[in-house]
């Protein structure tokens, strides 16, 4: 399968069934679960159980290939956290931990999926900031205005009858988002790694961050609330169904979220991922909870769901790879000039290699002129290259 | 593990063919159509010699390819 086409189908199931599981929430919260906090702990506590037996499940072998693949290729069976991994899982966990107790906390505030929804997608702002620190590839001109256009367009898409929630808001820009954005990165980070000459697949990586997060919500519980643990024995052994039936839906959007990630930055996958708010506004239209009798709002919501729309093409959109060839100077260090080569920004990977050239790079702008700019001006200066050559990729196939 | 990018000349009005070729073939991890001096760039990832040995035989079987350049990774570094 080509890879775009792939990633794309992967990131809009996963936003679709995302859709799906928030309206579950508040309907959850409104009608059987009265407390945010027992609800957030008994979900991930019910996925913790659904998800083992899931992936079991998918472990089974059927003429030697296992049904989980059918999900993720590098799935194998469900299996121990690997030493290297834990690292990762602990931060990823502690952030899915707090991003969860807020958005549940939040559902006190808003009572519309259409308007808790959006809040998640100003993620892919702290997105941006972090991935500009952390990976060198500062934001261009397009990145941020796609960013802004779907920023907007989730706020416009959030507003409900003329009030603006304050602290509603403060724990969605303070708490709930930084939260998801250090869980999607560390999730990221997960799923790049190798784990037996494979990579590593989402499904384990989804139920360890289960595990790992259920932990850390009993924790953060038991020192702010120490009755909602036991509220939450009570809601499991009452309501375990209708909420394992919720996590079981998004687990399988969070496994196709995983392996999206894996093969784009993470503000790019999550800006996709926006798109989920397009599939929100009928689904909140048939629970009734959407203010049809105002049309003034509903074409507020409608010109929000054109700008996230927007942004999130402008997003795919535009980028450029290349290959750079180098051939290094005679009398130079290989070594020193693959280094300085890697320290230009845009630049993806650079391998040394024997044959007839020296280096091979590969660079990802976003445009080309900024690739003249800021990586053929910057190769020029490093001293110890002769000669090199600028291929740009017209097309491109890649394993997944 | 051993990578190796395999860069390929086609023969004009070739490339689409060997594309489908190439991807049938295991290992590789990236196939790429570029502009430039070469009209292919293909990356694999192999556990032994033998294996790479295999594999260029392979990519040498296919029609349409003019020439190949085989490139052995000594060091890389990625994000």
């Amino acid at each position: 399968m080509r890879r775009k086409h792939l990633f794309y189908t992967l990131v809009l199931l996963s936003a679709f069934m995302g859709a799906i599981t928030t309206s579950l929430d508040l309907v959850i919260v409104e009608e059987w679960v009265r407390d945010p906090l027992v609800y957030g702990n008994s979900l991930f506590i019910a996925g913790v159980i659904v998800c083992f037996f899931f992936a079991l499940f998918l472990s089974v072998k059927v003429k030697g290939k296992n049904l989980g693949q059918a999900f993720d290729p590098s799935f194998n069976r469900l299996r121990m956290i690997r030493r290297k991994e834990l690292k990762y899982h602990i931060f990823s966990g502690l952030g899915n931990a707090c991003s969860t107790l807020a958005y549940v906390s939040l559902f006190t505030f808003f009572t519309d999926p259409s308007t808790v929804l959006p809040f998640y997608q100003i993620v892919i702002l702290y997105l941006l900031i972090i991935e500009s620190v952390s990976e060198k590839n500062s934001p261009t001109m397009a990145e941020l205005q796609a960013c802004i256009t779907v920023t907007f367009g989730a706020i416009m898409v959030s507003l409900s009858l003329g009030e603006i929630n304050s602290s509603g808001l403060l724990i969605m820009f303070l708490v709930m988002n930084p939260a998801s954005a250090v869980f999607s990165i560390y999730q990221r980070k997960l799923k790049s790694l190798r784990i037996d000459e494979k990579s590593n697949d989402s499904i384990n990586i989804r139920f360890w961050n289960l595990v790992f997060t259920a932990l850390f919500i009993n924790v953060i519980l038991f020192f702010l609330a120490p009755n909602a643990l036991w509220d939450t024995v009570l809601v499991l052994r009452s309501h375990f169904g209708i909420i394992g039936l919720n996590m079981f839906i998004s687990t399988i959007a969070f496994i196709l979220f995983i392996r999206s990630l894996g093969m784009a930055k993470a503000s790019v996958v999550q800006a996709i991922r926006s798109s989920s708010l397009v599939f929100v506004i009928p689904i909140s239209i048939a629970l009734s909870q959407f203010s049809v009798a105002n049309p003034t709002f509903l074409l507020i919501k409608i010109m929000g769901i054109v700008l996230v729309v927007m942004g999130i093409l402008s997003f795919s959109l535009t980028e450029v790879k290349s290959f750079l060839l180098i051939k290094t100077k005679r009398g130079f260090s290989v070594k020193r000039t693959m280094e300085n080569v890697w320290n230009i920004k845009g630049i993806d990977s650079v391998a040394m290699v024997a044959g007839e050239y020296d280096l091979v790079a590969r660079v990802r702008t976003r445009t080309l002129g900024k690739g003249y700019k800021e990586i053929v001006n910057r190769i020029e200066e490093i001293e110890g290259i002769e000669d090199f050559s600028w291929n740009s990729t017209l097309k491109e196939w890649e394993n997944v | 593990m051993m990578g190796i990018y395999i860069m390929i000349i086609a023969r004009p009005g070739e490339i689409r063919g060997i594309i489908n070729e190439l991807r049938k073939l295991e290992h590789l991890d990236n196939i790429a159509i570029i502009t430039g001096e070469y009209d292919i760039i293909a990356k694999a990832s192999l556990d032994s010699m033998d294996e790479v040995a295999d594999l260029t035989d392979r990519v040498n079987q296919i029609k349409g390819i003019k020439r190949t350049h085989t490139h052995m990774v000594e060091r890389e570094i990625s994000l």
